[in-house]
């Protein structure tokens, strides 16, 4: 039996633009009611055209924009209402993994440095640090050996490896994967959401993947969900919504 | 693929660069600038001059030559007498040390304010962003000379005073230039995916901020240190910094002018003495700013 590890209900984000004096504020729906469910070791895409509002949904259930209604469900807690204290603790569960590695990296720090954040972020003890940075690169296969470089001198899969293993070195239950492979060669594409599939499996991850690729989802994505203008039209099993397209 | 495949550890094509040879790369550009070598070989000059006035000056700063008073450069005194008949050379080299302390003080007071509240601005930002920096704005309104004259108006002349006007009076500019750095870094996805991880603020500001702003901060104290030269020499000059018989080279230079007709040596040789120094200062930061940022070269 599957257990839902996550739930989204009725999400909804309004962006306001700036207006004039005593003029009304106009606001941008760019969420609207979105929900969706989340099931352990499960990965759901969700599509649409660029602005439909995929990526503010994946970043709201982070709270990395503040969603204007709405529920996020994770382990029986709506976090949208927890504090930033109690939702920091709530990261160490969900992980995000960044459309650009080059740009999601400070060029200033070396990848051990990159790496160990998210341990020191959420007190890993110092001698725990080392046996994961080796495990976690072993498993985007990468080696130590990268550890002391800087992100400008690794390629372009390279970077995305270090842009997941950051995002897994917490073992986290669930990853927010936004266009995790739409800035890499076709080349390393396949390569990328294979090691994404094989870590699934091996850490019993779900993700969450957002993509305007409907290639990219058809090959990993269980379940996908179609956004258009802020809202989620469509959603269902693969196979359903490859084989019958309504939108 | 096969998963044996994915797991095999990639061949690195770029040959690593440790953080120590990186440094070592900048102190090689830093090298091959000409201005920047001849300007920091100046400045180190003048700093071991400073530090080891005591053994180099010929005479004691305070030390007075009653028979030749208002003397023109000659052997025994070879940049010449002052009106009392103290050494002018002696004083210079003293000179070096209250200057270059009193200016790199006041730049230390901006560099730690100026940083800190352009950061918090960027980094916080909505009304604390907008009190402070519209605090900057009314600062910024006056030429940071006068605000530096108000300042010593309130606390009184003194060298100290004088540093301390000078620091705070430049704080706005800098705070200013710091918070611009800042707010580029701040959209920057590295660190949205910081807040991601649930890394601290005090982290996200050491770790992702600061590295960031280390060039624009490197040359703009750089060029803040040949401003606050010239700030405290020039309140000296007016009386309101350095206290004779402080050997300060903006009294001295306003000491000299009383006599600029019959004894031309006494306001002369520590303008000399400030303008080479304020422009060795500024053609380094010039120079630093051009290694940081290559297109802003020409």
């Amino acid at each position: 039996m599957t257990t839902t590890l996550l739930e989204v209900r009725n999400l909804e984000k309004k962006f306001s633009s700036k207006s004039a004096w005593f003029q009304s504020k106009k606001y941008v729906h760019a969420v609207n009611g979105v929900s969706l469910e989340l099931n352990e070791r499960e990965t759901i895409g969700i599509v649409g055209e660029s602005g439909c509002g995929k990526s503010t949904t994946g970043r709201c259930v982070l709270r990395l924009i503040e969603p204007t209604s709405g529920e996020v469900i994770f382990q029986g807690k709506d976090i949208t209402t927890l504090s930033k204290r109690e939702m920091n603790e709530i990261r160490k569960d969900i992980q995000m993994v960044f459309q650009d590695p080059m740009a999601s990296m400070n060029p200033k720090l070396t990848i051990r440095e990159i790496l160990s954040e998210p341990l020191i972020a959420h007190k890993v003890p110092q001698k725990e640090r080392e046996p994961l940075l080796n495990e976690t690169l072993r498993l985007v296969g990468l080696s130590e050996n990268h550890l002391e470089r800087y992100p400008h001198e690794m390629s372009g899969g390279q970077r995305q490896r270090i842009g997941i293993a950051r995002a897994i070195i917490l073992r986290p239950k669930i990853v927010v994967l936004d266009e995790p492979v739409s800035a890499l060669d076709v080349s390393v594409q396949s390569q990328i959401l294979n090691l994404l599939q094989d870590l699934q499996e091996e850490l019993g991850l779900s993700y969450i993947l957002i993509s305007h690729d409907l290639g990219v989802v058809e090959h990993i994505a269980h379940r996908v969900g179609v956004m258009y203008l802020g809202e989620m039209v469509e959603m269902g099993g693969k196979e359903q919504l490859f084989l019958i397209r309504k939108h | 693929m096969a998963k044996s495949e994915i797991y095999k550890p990639i061949q690195a094509r770029v040959t690593s660069k440790s953080p120590m040879k990186l440094r070592a790369d900048f102190l090689k550009r830093i090298f091959k600038d000409k201005r920047a070598v001849v300007c920091i070989l100046f400045l180190f000059i003048v700093s071991i001059v400073g530090i080891f006035a005591p053994i180099i000056a010929p005479f004691d700063p305070e030390e007075l030559f009653y028979d030749s008073i208002l003397e023109a450069p000659n052997k025994e005194h070879l940049l010449g007498t002052d009106a009392i008949g103290r050494d002018l050379l002696s004083r210079l080299i003293y000179g070096v040390r209250v200057t270059l302390t009193v200016s790199l003080l006041a730049v230390a007071i901006t560099f730690f304010l100026g940083t800190f509240i352009g950061l918090v601005c960027a980094y916080v930002g909505g009304w604390v962003d907008n009190v402070l920096m519209r605090i900057m704005d009314i600062l910024l309104a006056l030429p940071s000379i006068i605000l530096a004259l108000a300042i010593v108006a309130i606390l009184g002349p003194s060298l100290t005073n004088a540093m301390i006007a000078v620091g705070v009076a430049s704080i706005p500019g800098f705070a200013r230039l710091i918070r611009g750095a800042a707010l580029t870094i701040k959209s920057s996805m590295f660190v949205e995916a910081s807040r991601s991880i649930g890394s601290s603020h005090s982290w996200i500001l050491r770790r992702q901020f600061l590295p960031n702003v280390t060039g624009i901060l490197l040359v703009y104290t750089t060029l803040f240190i040949g401003v606050a030269i010239l700030d405290t020499a020039a309140l000296s000059f007016i009386g309101l910094g350095a206290q004779p018989p402080t050997p300060e080279w903006g009294t001295m230079l306003s000491e000299g002018r009383n006599y600029m007709q019959n004894a031309w040596w006494l306001a002369t040789f520590p303008g000399i003495a400030i303008t080479m120094v304020v422009f060795a200062v500024n053609f380094l930061g010039d120079a630093l700013r051009d290694i940081f940022d290559p297109k802003s070269s020409g």
